[in-house]
C-alpha cells in the first residue's frame, strides 16, 4: 500500500497525545480502509471521500501527510489550522465535505453523486459512516433516498466497530442485522474484514467494476483501538487520550507489529 | 392580487430557461411552494427528496459544492427547523444554496401553528455566511428571484415566502437593489420598517399618516442605509413583520439603534413570544395584533401617548 496503515496508527497516536486532544479509537478502527483508497484512487483530483464520521479525521490527516499533501501534522486543532478538530473543508482543499455533526454525510455524499450524474462523470463517491452515527434518522433517509436514482457510483462504507462515544452499540442502541436492514433498502451491500487490505480491496472491486444499477455499502468489521491491546474494544478509548505511560506502551505495541 | 410565492415559481421557471444551472430539490411540499411548476417544465432538473428535509439540506449541500445553484424548498417551519443541519451542511460548509421557506407568518390559518414559520428568520439570521431575503409583494419576490438566479452567490441564501395572495405595492419596472432598502413612503411623525408580505396592511394602516414607510426585503446583513435611516431624526421608529418579535426585523433594528446610542423610542409589531393557534387567517392577524387596524392602533396609540 502507497499509504501504510501502521504509519497512520502511529501518526494518530503521536498527534492525539501531543496535543491531548482528538479521537484515537475511531480512527485506529479506520487505517485499512483509508490506506486502501487513498492508496487506490485519486481522491484528490478525480474521486471524493466524505468522512461522515468526522471525527475520525486524524486519519484523513495522517494519510494526507504520508501522500505528502500536508506539510507538518504540528498544528493538528491549533488556532489559525487547516487541521481542525472535525474536517473543515473551507479551510483544507483536500477535503470534500465539512462534518462533525454526525447523520449529515451520507446526504451530502448523495448530493456529490447526483452531481456527478448530471455531469456525466465517471467517478466514485466514498462516504465513511460510523455504525454509532447511524443512530440518526438522517442517515436512514439518506438510504432510502440513494437507490431512487440509482446512484451505483456511491459506494457507503459502515466502520462497524462496535462501539461509540458512552459504550457499545448493543447495550445503547443496536443496529441489529445491519446487512440485511440495508438489503432491504436495495443497496448492493458487502460485509467483510474491515482490517484485511485483501478483503477490502476484493470488496471495492466487486462494487466499482461489476456494473450494478444501485449503490454499494460495505460493512467493514472492525475494531475500536485496533492495534493497541488495552485500547482495542473499549470504547473509553472513543476520545479518551494517553498519559505518557499508555502512550509509551502503545507507541511500543504499533512499532512490534510492524516489525 | 398575487403571493409571493407565485412570484418566485414564476420568476424561477423564466430564469433557469438561460440558466441550466440550477437544479430545484424539494420535500413533497413542491405544490404549495411553487416548485412543483419548475418539475412540468424542467423534470431532469428536479428532484422529489420525499418528507425528509434533513436529507435534502444535505444533497443541496453537495450538489452545490459542484458549482450548480441549488434552490431547496418546504414549509418554512420544516425547513429551518433542521437548524443543525443547515449550519453543519450549509452554512458552516458555507454553500451557495437557497433555501426556501415558504408559508411564513400567521396566513396558514387553520392548520395551526406547526405549520407557521414563526421563528424561522431568527434560526437563519443566527446563523454565519447566512443572507435572508423577505420579499414583500409578487414583484419584489420576482426581482429577488431573478437576483438569486443572476448573481454569483459568495454563500447561503434563506428566502422567505407567503402564499396569501397581496395587493402589489410596486410598479413594474421595480428593480431589487441588494443595499437599498425602499422608501414606500415619506413622512415626519415617526418610520416605521416592514419586512416581507405584511407590507401592503402596513401601507393601508397608514396611508393618510404622515409617518414614513420603508420596506426591507434584506434581513441580513442589515444595511448601512438603514442604520442611517433612524439616525435621520426620528423619535418614533416601529417595526411591522409576521414572525416573531425576537430575532427578526424587530431585533435587527433593536440592535442597529442600541449600539449607536439612539434614544428613540422602538416599538416591535409582530408575535410577542407566543405560539398562536388555528383559525381563519383574518381572525389570526387580528387576535395577534397584524391586521390593519391593530397595526394602526399600535402606531398611533404609541405616538400619541407621548404627546
Amino acid at each position: 500500500m502507497k499509504v501504510d496503515p501502521n504509519k497512520l496508527r502511529n501518526h494518530i497516536l503521536d498527534i492525539v497525545y501531543n496535543k491531548q486532544s482528538g479521537h484515537i479509537g475511531g480512527s485506529f478502527s479506520l487505517c485499512e480502509i483509508v490506506s486502501y483508497l487513498y492508496s487506490n484512487f485519486d481522491l484528490i483530483n478525480t474521486d471524493k471521500l466524505i468522512l461522515s464520521k468526522g471525527h475520525g479525521v486524524p486519519v484523513i490527516y495522517a494519510a494526507l501527510y504520508e501522500l505528502g499533501l500536508i506539510e507538518s501534522l504540528n498544528s493538528f486543532r491549533e488556532i489559525n489550522s487547516e487541521l481542525q478538530g472535525h474536517p473543515d473543508k473551507n479551510r483544507l482543499k483536500y477535503l470534500h465535505a465539512t462534518t462533525g455533526s454526525l447523520g449529515q454525510g451520507l446526504s451530502i455524499a448523495i448530493g456529490h453523486a447526483l452531481a456527478s450524474k448530471l455531469k456525466q462523470k465517471d467517478d466514485r463517491i466514498f462516504c465513511i459512516v460510523g455504525d454509532g452515527e447511524m443512530q440518526e434518522g438522517q442517515i436512514w433517509e439518506a438510504f432510502m433516498f440513494a437507490p431512487k436514482y440509482k446512484l451505483n457510483n456511491l459506494i457507503c462504507l459502515i466502520d462497524y466497530n462496535k462501539a461509540q462515544s458512552e459504550g457499545f452499540i448493543k447495550d445503547i442502541l443496536d443496529l441489529d442485522d445491519l446487512e440485511n436492514k440495508i438489503k432491504s433498502f436495495k443497496w448492493n451491500v458487502l460485509n467483510v474484514d474491515g482490517h484485511n487490505l485483501i478483503h477490502i480491496g476484493n470488496a471495492i472491486n466487486t462494487l466499482t467494476r461489476i456494473n450494478f444499477n444501485m449503490p454499494g455499502c460495505i460493512i467493514l468489521n472492525t475494531i475500536k483501538g485496533k492495534g493497541v491491546s488495552f485500547m482495542e474494544n473499549n470504547p473509553e478509548w472513543h476520545s479518551k487520550t494517553p498519559n505518557e505511560n499508555e502512550y509509551n506502551l502503545a507507541k511500543k505495541e504499533l512499532n512490534e507489529s510492524n516489525a | 392580487m398575487k403571493a409571493t410565492r407565485d412570484g418566485f415559481g414564476d420568476q424561477l421557471i423564466e430564469s433557469a430557461k438561460n440558466n441550466k444551472n440550477i437544479i430545484v430539490l424539494s420535500a413533497d411540499l413542491g405544490k404549495a411552494t411553487k416548485l412543483y411548476d419548475f418539475s412540468k417544465e424542467y423534470p431532469d432538473r428536479f428532484f422529489e427528496i420525499g418528507v425528509a428535509e434533513n436529507n435534502m439540506i444535505g444533497i443541496a449541500s453537495g450538489v452545490a459544492n459542484n458549482g450548480f445553484k441549488v434552490f431547496l424548498g418546504s414549509f418554512s417551519a420544516f425547513l429551518t427547523g433542521k437548524y443543525d443541519t443547515i449550519r453543519c451542511s450549509i452554512a458552516y460548509s458555507n454553500e451557495p444554496c437557497i433555501l426556501v421557506g415558504s408559508h411564513g407568518g400567521l396566513a396558514i390559518g387553520r392548520d395551526g401553528v406547526t405549520q407557521m414559520g414563526l421563528e424561522d428568520i431568527s434560526l437563519m439570521r443566527s446563523l454565519p455566511n447566512m443572507t435572508i431575503f423577505n420579499p414583500a409583494t409578487y414583484i419584489e419576490a420576482r426581482e429577488i428571484t431573478k437576483y438569486l438566479c443572476e448573481t454569483e452567490l459568495s454563500g447561503p441564501c434563506y428566502l422567505r415566502i407567503g402564499r396569501q395572495p397581496v395587493e402589489e405595492v410596486f410598479s413594474n419596472d421595480y428593480k431589487f437593489i441588494f443595499d437599498e432598502p425602499t422608501v414606500i413612503k415619506n413622512g415626519s411623525l415617526g418610520i416605521v420598517f416592514s419586512t416581507g408580505c405584511i407590507l401592503s396592511t402596513v401601507v393601508n394602516a397608514i396611508k393618510d399618516k404622515h409617518i414614513k414607510l420603508v420596506n426591507v426585503p434584506v434581513l441580513k446583513p442589515i444595511t448601512n442605509i438603514i442604520k442611517n435611516y433612524y439616525v435621520q431624526g426620528y423619535d418614533f421608529v416601529f417595526t411591522v413583520e409576521d414572525h416573531s418579535i425576537i430575532g427578526g426585523l424587530g431585533s435587527a433594528i433593536a440592535e442597529i439603534m442600541a449600539e449607536a446610542g439612539s434614544s428613540a423610542k422602538l416599538t416591535r409589531i409582530g408575535l410577542n413570544d407566543v405560539f398562536p393557534e388555528s383559525g381563519k387567517s383574518e381572525d389570526l392577524y387580528d387576535k395577534y395584533g397584524l391586521s390593519s387596524n391593530k397595526i394602526r392602533e399600535k402606531i398611533l396609540n404609541t405616538l400619541n401617548e407621548s404627546r
